[in-house]
């Protein structure tokens, strides 16, 4: 056979002269379109072609916001009424997840053949013919909120691809301006339900690079070189927990991924599993692999529909491409991901009590140690982490440890997603650089003014209340401050909310959600949520704040678990930082003019011009018409504190005292 | 033979089995510490919350369940101080509204903690916290157990697994789920009757536990 093949492979040579003529002519076949770089392991690139077609069509594209948030704001029927209309080939129609900007939803965002992105905010009927102008070629500016180019056509691998030409809504531009957008960057522009488009955006790409150019301990060391932190609340150093369990001599590992937030407010895990789950997955393929795992399992909370909906269709279409499964990407590691839902009890987050759950028992926290990364479900190694900490590892492989360490401070690198809630103007979920100041938070992204704000609860209800001041968002600056981190969940609080009610509110939550177990948590936080009760309604009994503080102390060093430890937090951090509000409560008064019990309805008769539009809406009959100079006036016996008159009232009349304290709004 | 190792109980050192809970160690030795939810066939627990001790660890005593600390060599540990006395006597005061109970040993001992933990406050705030303040949340047929979880252990160690927690924080309680064959059936063993404390489970669990109404 030899003889044969010499001859014929000196007959192909080709001369040196040739070869420079060839590379001259080189432009001859270079093609507007690039050739594939086609991979018979698993066709990532040809995935990533077909995403984008549908990501860049050569019509118009409208994509309507259809996480929970645009859902609730009435998404659905803007869909119908898009999608229902004969577009006679202009406009092709789908639902992609939350931009962030969850106070515009809903969101409409239509990309023009040329790659340009026209956004609508709080879409409504009024609205859907702009919408629908523009999807057919002729922008309208009406209703229109922002226009933003494709930096360059047909390249899209975040919302950092978009540059802003024409901004109509400043308060929208706003809200974006000082993010950085790194693992949160696909939502809202792919559909979470397609595969190819977040192939498209460079999906997978990082697992192809772990399962094929990098060894298990190397992923391992990178993300320990990278320093990124747990974003569940604690803060623990990823890294090294990857180290621990991967270094375990049980063969048998598994990786949970936790979805299970439970703190109102909070809900950037939410987020990301219904905007782009396969960004977790990816993260969570990649950490099995890195560990050893060969069972992966998510863990959502039961009250996310959706999320679940979208995650099983997620693992689904992972699954028919050779993602999961046997021999990922024809690769010697194989994984299957399972989806559990909790059971739907705050304390089920916890990760000891969530591996109870998830071995059929009650959901109660067991003693660390042994921690579950030695000894978790069914006594195996178990990794755990939450979905925002999983989200982070593809951009970690993809873009480096130096690049990564970029942003965040020294102790705490990276970006972070927060929730902003509460007394704010523009509210959503947004990732900022950890060690931002609270300042940029609240005032220029949540669009409140300095004085409206009163205090900043952090951390969800095992978090703390503390006074609002500028001050960084790190893991450490937290808990100087008396409060923790959290998953990231941050309620600005206003002027007229009264402190004792919100820690009596947050500990009520406690009193439902505690398991049970031990008789500090049990009992005591009843009884403290009773004294509490005592403050808000004017009966307290002498000495209460001792007593108070004296029981929060007691469940905080004895309870069992970290829910217990941490659940007289916020009375903890209220107390220290806002004192004379609760000893105004002791002696019956309400300093923010909140407590129904507190609080006096009174009519200003200097401005009243008899209109009687108070007594008329008066539901318990309070308001009294007399003779004589004193026309109106308020029954107290009867008064409901229902805030019907005052909100009725066309002349500001109605007064609202406790004491000397009085109402301003 | 068990390993023996040195700890350091109230200034005095003391040898103890490595591989037993703390409060087993201690009790072995003749120290008593209040407890109502242990037992040391069944594991430790941690729910009555009364077998407070200090132990130190860099200089600093901190609370902990002598039932659920495993001794280490050298370990230091307090079974009396003015924080411990307060703390078991908050404690013992949740516990005692979970009550009356029937053996009236457990309502004596939770009364004297309560006024041992009393005696180091100051005399202004004793009225207040021996009352109590507010009013009691817990229901008139749950009253008389302590949800120290003995009866459920041992039903589930004996391999019966009647018993289980219902619901949870202010509403748990224990709650008979009877299975459907007959063998396994509640009311021939009374283990749990032996094992509670209180002597709520009278004549046995399924009248403990099912048709208080007319109790």
């Amino acid at each position: 056979m030899s003889e044969f093949h010499a001859p014929a492979r000196r007959e192909y040579q080709v001369s040196a002269s040739v070869l420079e003529e060839i590379k001259r002519e080189k432009k001859v076949f270079e093609n507007p379109i690039k050739p594939l770089d086609f991979d018979v392991r698993v066709p990532l690139q040809s995935l990533a072609e077909e995403g984008r077609l549908s990501l860049f069509p050569n019509i118009s594209r409208v994509s309507v916001g259809m996480a929970t948030c645009g859902r609730v704001a009435g998404a659905q029927s803007i869909t119908r009424a898009l999608s229902e209309r004969d577009w006679e080939n202009q406009a092709c129609v789908v639902s992609v997840g939350c931009l962030g900007a969850c106070y515009a939803e809903p969101l409409v965002d239509i990309r023009s053949p040329e790659g340009r992105h026209y956004f609508y905010g709080r879409v409504d009927n009024r609205s859907l013919w702009s919408i629908i102008r523009t999807a057919q070629g002729a922008p309208s500016a009406q209703h229109l909120w922002a226009v933003a180019q494709e930096r360059q056509t047909g390249v899209l691998r975040g919302i950092h691809d978009l540059e802003l030409i024409k901004l109509e809504n400043t308060s929208f531009g706003e809200f974006f301006h000082p993010q950085v957008r790194r693992i949160s960057g696909r939502c809202g522009l792919i559909d979470p339900q397609n595969l190819t488009e977040y192939a498209a955006m460079g999906g997978y790409r990082a697992l192809e690079k772990a399962l094929f150019k990098l060894k298990p301990r190397k992923i391992i060391d990178i993300i320990v070189a990278a320093g990124l932190r747990g974003r569940g609340g604690a803060g623990f150093s990823t890294g090294e927990k990857w180290d621990i369990t991967s270094r375990s001599p049980d063969p048998m590992r598994i990786v949970v991924a936790n979805a299970d937030e439970g703190d109102p407010g909070a809900y950037m895990d939410r987020a990301l599993l219904e905007s782009d789950p396969h960004g977790v997955l990816e993260g969570l393929i990649i950490a099995a692999y890195s560990v050893g795992a060969s069972q992966g399992y998510i863990f959502v909370r039961h009250e996310y529909p959706l999320a679940v909906q979208v995650l099983r269709k997620a693992i689904a279409s992972a699954r028919k491409v050779g993602l999961l499964g046997h021999n990922i990407m024809g690769s010697s590691f194989s994984l299957e991901i399972g989806v559990v839902e909790s059971a739907g009890a705050f304390v089920c987050g916890e990760e000891t009590s969530m591996l109870q759950v998830m071995e059929n028992k009650r959901g109660e926290p067991r003693l660390r140690p042994p921690y579950p990364a030695a000894q978790g479900l069914q006594d195996h190694p178990t990794l755990i982490n939450n979905v925002e900490t999983l989200a982070n590892i593809p951009w970690i492989l993809l873009n480096g440890v130096d690049a990564f360490q970029e942003l965040g401070t020294t102790k705490s690198p990276g970006t972070k997603i927060f929730c902003l809630a509460g007394d704010v103007e523009r509210m959503g979920f947004i990732e900022l650089p950890l060690g931002t100041n609270t300042k940029v938070l609240v005032e220029e992204i949540g669009g409140a003014s300095e004085q409206s704000v009163k205090a900043l609860h952090i951390g969800g209800p095992s978090g703390g209340i503390v006074p609002y001041s500028g001050f960084s968002l790190d893991y450490e600056s937290v808990a100087a401050t008396g409060a923790i981190m959290g998953s990231g969940g941050l309620v600005a609080l206003g002027t007229n909310s009264c402190m004792v009610d919100m820690a009596r509110h947050l500990i009520n939550f406690m009193v439902q959600e505690s398991c049970g177990k031990c008789v500090f948590c049990r009992d005591g936080l009843p009884e403290l949520e009773a004294m509490l009760r005592a403050l808000c309604i004017g009966q307290a009994h002498e000495g209460i704040l001792e007593d108070i503080e004296e029981l929060s102390r007691a469940i905080a060093e004895m309870a069992l678990c970290g829910l217990g430890q941490t659940a007289t937090n916020s009375v903890l951090t209220t107390l220290k930082n806002f004192l004379p509000e609760y000893q105004a409560h002791v002696r019956g008064k309400c300093p923010a003019v909140h407590c129904k019990p507190l609080i006096d309805f009174e009519i200003n008769l200097t401005y009243c011009r008899d209109c009687r539009a108070c007594y008329l809406v008066c539901p318990s009959g309070a308001v009294k018409i007399r003779s004589g100079k004193e026309r109106f006036i308020v029954d107290q016996q009867l008064c409901t504190k229902c805030w019907a008159c005052y909100e009725t009232c066309p002349f500001d009349c109605i007064k609202i005292t406790s004491e000397e304290f009085m109402w301003k709004n | 033979m068990e390993e023996l190792i040195e700890i350091i109980v109230d200034r005095h050192n003391m040898l103890v089995e490595r591989n037993i809970f703390l409060l087993q160690a201690l009790s072995d030795r003749g120290i008593a510490i209040p407890s109502l939810c242990f037992n040391a066939s069944l594991g430790a627990y941690g729910s009555c919350g009364l077998c407070i001790v200090e132990t130190c660890k860099d200089d600093v005593w901190l609370p902990r369940h002598a039932c659920l600390v495993r001794p280490e060599a050298g370990l230091q540990i307090r079974t009396a101080s003015p924080r411990i006395q307060r703390l078991r006597a908050h404690a013992a005061r949740l516990l005692l509204k979970r009550g009356p109970f029937l053996k009236k040993e457990v309502e004596a001992l939770l009364l004297t903690l309560v006024k041992e933990g009393t005696d180091s406050m100051e005399p202004s705030r004793l009225a207040g916290s021996l009352e109590g303040s507010g009013e009691n949340h817990i229901s008139l047929d749950k009253r008389g157990c302590l949800l120290c979880g003995l009866c459920v252990r041992i039903c589930r160690k004996i391999g019966k697994c009647q018993l289980t927690f219902l619901g949870r924080g202010k509403s748990l309680r224990v709650g008979l789920v009877s299975g459907d064959s007959a063998t396994v059936a509640c009311g021939s063993c009374r283990a749990c009757r032996h094992i509670c404390p209180t002597g709520f489970i009278t004549p046995d669990a399924r009248q403990a536990f099912t048709a208080r109404l007319y109790r």
